[in-house]
């Protein structure tokens, strides 16, 4: 096949082209950079130019976007509480009590909840050694303490996934490692968990719903890694996929997850110990 | 005076035919040309059925086949005035008008007296060379008799019946004197009788193998563990085959090496089996069956360490120089995977082509092929995944299906 000439915005061109855009032509911006965006997706799949896992980290700057919301709500929040602080209290309903305490609640809380957004956004983007990406794949070698440098984790993670991957929405499925928001071993993987979830909100001006689509993988240390997806298909298909690769690992659905997570340590040992004789008896299949 | 062979020839038949299992064939063929050159029509005649092929001559011998030298030199035999020489011309369709007058008999029946006298004092070589005189009709133009010097149809079939008939004690003779061929002809006798002049009679032909097996004629050895074989008696087919192998017939060491394999009537023991295959090999090393088990035992490393460079090697050989399709789906998967051979998908897709089984791991690998447009040929998503699915419950399959997707019009395309 004939490599084509692929163009797109590197890092961090990218970012500076979107914030000039937006300085530029404030909302008009956004179609442009949705543009933008697309390309680089098409011509720079799953950030295979820079490398899958830094590509995958950076994409946490979108985060410092949440991270302006909530500080927003919470600086808004916190004005409220200031204003209702000073006001004379001597006609003050129910309501306004209430009010009063979810500002004085919430907002320190969405304070925090900001600042720490921001602060994971800006540390898995300029600081990858850092980012919960790379302490996810240290989590999966024999001696995390011993683990080598963050280029040679990310760099073990991206050889795999080179060579022929499979791709499912985000998340990618090598040889031997498995690419969501975290990384895990696929001879690990002891737990495959589809979850979808309709979520469902009633309010003042009706019902909102929302739907978790989550692969769910536990490892053989009991860590957990969730990864939400887009589409369904997807989801299964990523699920299936892993299942053909052990196909001695727990599969299940929903809160079957938590049930597995949560076993205790008896019931784990003796999962176990099912878990590797099955394994030597596939293996043993296979050979003969 | 009274019809004799030489001693060369007398030598040459006990190490050829009586006794060949000695592995003495060399030195009789070297000595027939010798007493051939020194005017022996008999050496001549004998050695011309040397250079005949495995029809004429053991194959354990390792003679080399030479129709045209085997010409010249049953003709020569005749000139050189061997009766058994004219008989088996006579036999063999070489004796035109033209070599016929230059024998030094007054006639046929003058060479057939002469190989009768040499029968009747006991040479079984003499008494086989007789045996078929009776047996394909031979008797007629050595007797110049037709039909029409009969008075009634009748009457020609009694003749006809008299003569042939006379075959049967000749060849029995044969046989016990050492001529294990008499057995094949013995057993076309009794199995299917002679058009309607003699009724077959199968159960006179049931141990024909097993007497010359256990006279210790390799050749009879494997023929009669086949017969056990296909019986079902695998044990003691085991045990003549390895009989035979050890006599030097030709492809026995490749069926013992086929019941340790596969465990037919012995213990599975496919280090032995490996060794054996590698024996026939060394006699003959384009044996088709050792080549392809042999290369199967290195592919699955099954009595030997997995060795993909030799499987692809023997398997190959079995395919190119014996046109075996045995071990395609072998070669396929190597150069599939580019296993002892460099990757090949093109070679992959020949190799299925000459498939005559079904398997789900060829569907996995046609539908790989055809899926990702490989070993030059056009990428078709549809036709790849019709065979991945076609591969059923093939984990590989399985997993390969699932880099493609069915989009809202039906199409199906590679997940990005």
């Amino acid at each position: 096949m004939k490599e084509k000439n692929r163009r797109f915005l590197p890092w961090p061109w990218n970012i500076v082209v979107y914030a000039l855009l937006i300085v530029a032509l404030r909302l008009f911006a956004i179609p442009i950079i949705l543009i933008l965006v697309g390309i680089r997706r098409k011509n720079n799949p799953h950030g295979v130019s820079e490398g899958y896992c830094l590509s995958r980290t950076r994409k946490r700057l979108v985060w410092l976007i949440w991270a302006l919301v909530v500080l927003a709500v919470s600086a808004a929040l916190l004005w409220m509480l200031k204003v209702g602080l000073g006001q004379d209290r001597a006609y003050w309903e129910t309501m306004d009590y209430v009010t009063l305490a979810v500002c004085g609640i919430g907002g320190p809380l969405l304070l925090i909840g900001g600042l720490y957004l921001g602060y994971a956004a800006v540390r898995d983007t300029f600081f990858p050694e850092k980012s919960a990406l790379a302490k996810s794949i240290r989590s999966q070698l024999p001696y995390p303490d011993e683990a080598p440098p963050v280029a040679e984790l990310f760099a073990m993670v991206d050889n795999d996934l080179q060579d022929d991957p499979l791709w499912f929405g985000s998340v990618g499925i090598g040889r031997e490692w498995v690419l969501g928001d975290g990384a895990n071993r696929i001879d690990r993987i002891r737990g495959i968990f589809v979850v979808d979830k309709i979520h469902r909100h009633h309010t003042e001006t009706g019902t909102r719903t929302s739907r978790e689509l989550n692969l769910v993988l536990i490892d053989d240390r009991w860590q957990r890694t969730v990864t939400s997806f887009h589409d369904k298909r997807d989801l299964q298909a990523a699920a299936d996929c892993l299942a053909l690769r052990v196909p001695e690992a727990r599969r299940g659905e929903n809160d079957a997850s938590i049930d597995f997570w949560t076993m205790d340590e008896e019931e784990r040992e003796c999962f176990e110990r099912e878990f590797r004789q099955k394994q030597s008896r596939r293996a043993a299949g296979r050979a003969q | 005076m009274p019809a004799v062979l030489s001693n060369e020839v007398k030598q040459a038949l006990q190490d050829i035919y009586y006794n060949e299992r000695t592995g003495r064939g060399k030195e009789a063929l070297a000595l027939l040309e010798k007493a051939s050159a020194d005017g022996d029509g008999d050496a001549t005649c004998v050695l011309a059925r040397c250079y005949c092929g495995r029809q004429y001559v053991w194959a354990g011998h390792r003679f080399p086949e030479d129709d045209a030298k085997a010409t010249r030199l049953l003709r020569k035999s005749v000139e050189q005035g061997s009766a058994l020489g004219v008989l088996v011309a006579l036999r063999s369709g070489e004796l035109p008008p033209s070599v016929e007058k230059k024998m030094p008999f007054a006639s046929l029946q003058e060479a057939l007296d002469e190989a009768l006298e040499l029968a009747e004092g006991g040479d079984a070589f003499a008494q086989y060379v007789v045996a078929n005189s009776y047996f394909w009709w031979d008797f007629l133009r050595i007797q110049n008799k037709g039909r029409d010097d009969f008075p009634s149809h009748e009457a020609f079939r009694a003749y006809l019946k008299e003569n042939i008939s006379k075959c049967e004690d000749w060849f029995w003779k044969a046989l016990r004197g050492g001529v294990y061929f008499a057995a094949n002809n013995l057993n076309k006798y009794y199995r299917e009788g002679d058009e309607d002049i003699i009724a077959p009679q199968p159960e006179k032909a049931r141990d024909l193998y097993k007497i010359g097996a256990e006279a210790g004629h390799p050749i009879m050895q494997a023929i009669y563990a086949d017969d056990l074989r296909e019986a079902g008696r695998k044990e003691e087919a085991a045990g003549w085959y390895e009989k035979a192998a050890e006599g030097g017939h030709p492809g026995a060491w490749y069926s013992v090496g086929r019941c340790y394999f596969n465990g037919e009537g012995v213990g599975q023991d496919a280090a032995y089996a490996v060794t054996c295959f590698e024996k026939e090999l060394a006699g003959n090393p384009i044996h088709e069956g050792s080549c392809n088990l042999l290369g199967k035992a290195y592919f699955y490393g099954e009595g030997v360490r997995q060795d993909y460079d030799k499987a692809y090697r023997y398997l190959s050989t079995a395919y190119q120089k014996q046109n075996s399709t045995w071990g395609v789906f072998y070669l396929a998967k190597c150069s599939f995977n580019g296993w002892g051979t460099p990757q090949d998908f093109r070679q992959a897709m020949a190799y299925m082509d000459k498939m005559t089984f079904q398997n789900p791991e060829a569907d996995y690998m046609r539908g790989y092929i055809h899926a990702r447009g490989l070993g030059g040929m056009p990428e078709d998503i549809k036709t790849g995944v019709q065979y991945l699915q076609k591969a059923g419950n093939f984990d590989k399959a399985k997993e390969e299906l699932l880099r493609y997707k069915k989009t809202l019009f039906g199409r199906w395309v590679r997940r990005r």
